[in-house]
């Protein structure tokens, strides 16, 4: 019952914010602890076109972070995105949950001369053998829902998998697309490797062309 | 055989034995809320193997977290200076609550110390 509040909650924010920007942080789950930090490289290929990623993120404390992301594609830096996910973290015997909100700006690293401002709304939630993550956001002219949920196994020496299921849904300019699509996540001690592949299950976008696929690693310290 | 001849060995087997001697250590369990998935137990084990008075040959680097139970375990070398608030703070600053300390045993560490 309460994760359906969230997510009606989430879809409420989303409406009624709909005229501001958000986005999305770039490592979700860790570094959690004080003075954590860590990086990611990730490869995406969409719309025909394949980026790497490379982003960071610093945790001051456990409610505070700060990420960066920069995507280089076609032989050239991309606009940077620069967020700091606020966390509220909830502890509840076998279970761990948070709300985040996220402000971002985007910055014209790529050549251009605009920048982005972004807002995004989050809540997480994982118990033993099911993880879930919810996140609205608005960026430059995009509104995105991600909804990630599934099964989590650990085998208690300091590996875990994650088997979720994705639905991505956007809302721009130039239309609507939803993917969706299985995402596998390995943690093995302080390595997150994460893959995803994503179909194009609705198409109203006249931007958007194809598939999605994402496969990326990242370490935290 | 003299004194001196019978001194000198005498009194390199004490020193030896007192070199040697097994530093004596508790284990501690302690209940953490929230504490249920695998990155989350590496931010916590962190932490606490930072902590001075941990004693490293015990569990792994002296720190073991049983997601299972929500549980860490520690061993905390005896005579060092210790407390619960110290130890409940990393376990905070790894970004989870814990409840309640327990003692389990005391077990003699394979660390050797210098007495």
């Amino acid at each position: 019952m309460r994760r359906l509040i969230a997510l009606f909650v989430l879809c409420i924010i989303g409406t009624v914010t709909s005229q501001a920007y958000a986005h999305q942080p770039v490592m979700d789950m860790a570094p959690r602890w004080n003075g954590g930090y860590g990086a990611q490289t990730r490869i995406t290929h969409a719309n025909n076109t394949t980026t790497t990623w490379v982003e960071g993120v610093y945790t001051f404390k456990p409610a505070l972070r700060m990420t960066l992301k920069v995507p280089y594609r076609d032989g050239k830096n991309g606009d940077a995105i620069f967020a700091m996910p606020i966390k509220r973290y909830k502890n509840a015997g076998a279970s761990t949950s948070n709300w985040g909100l996220t402000p971002s700006v985007r910055m014209p690293t790529g050549g251009g001369n605009d920048w982005d401002a972004g807002l995004s709304l989050s809540y997480s939630s994982e118990s033993k053998g099911y993880y879930e993550l919810y996140d609205i956001y608005r960026l430059g002219d995009t509104t995105g829902i991600d909804i990630n949920a599934g099964l989590s196994h650990a085998d208690g020496k300091g590996s875990s998998w994650f088997t979720l299921w994705d639905i991505s849904a956007r809302d721009s300019d130039s239309g609507q697309h939803l993917l969706t699509g299985p995402v596998l996540v390995y943690f093995k001690r302080n390595v997150i490797v994460r893959g995803e592949y994503k179909f194009l299950a609705l198409d109203n976008d006249k931007q958007w062309d194809g598939d999605y696929l994402s496969i990326g690693i990242g370490m935290v310290f | 055989m003299g004194f001196k001849n019978l001194a000198t060995p005498a009194l390199l087997v004490l020193l030896s034995a007192l070199i040697s001697a097994p530093a004596w250590t508790t284990n501690y369990e302690i209940d953490v809320n929230g504490i249920v998935c695998e990155f989350c137990a590496f931010g916590v084990a962190k932490k606490l193997r930072k902590l001075d008075f941990i004693d490293p040959s015990q569990f792994e680097d002296g720190v073991k977290v049983d997601i299972e139970n929500q549980r860490v375990y520690i061993s905390i070398e005896k005579d060092q200076p210790s407390n619960q608030e110290i130890i409940f703070e990393a376990i905070k600053s790894g970004g989870y609550d814990p409840i309640k300390m327990s003692p389990m045993n005391e077990v003699a560490s394979s660390v050797e110390v210098t007495q």
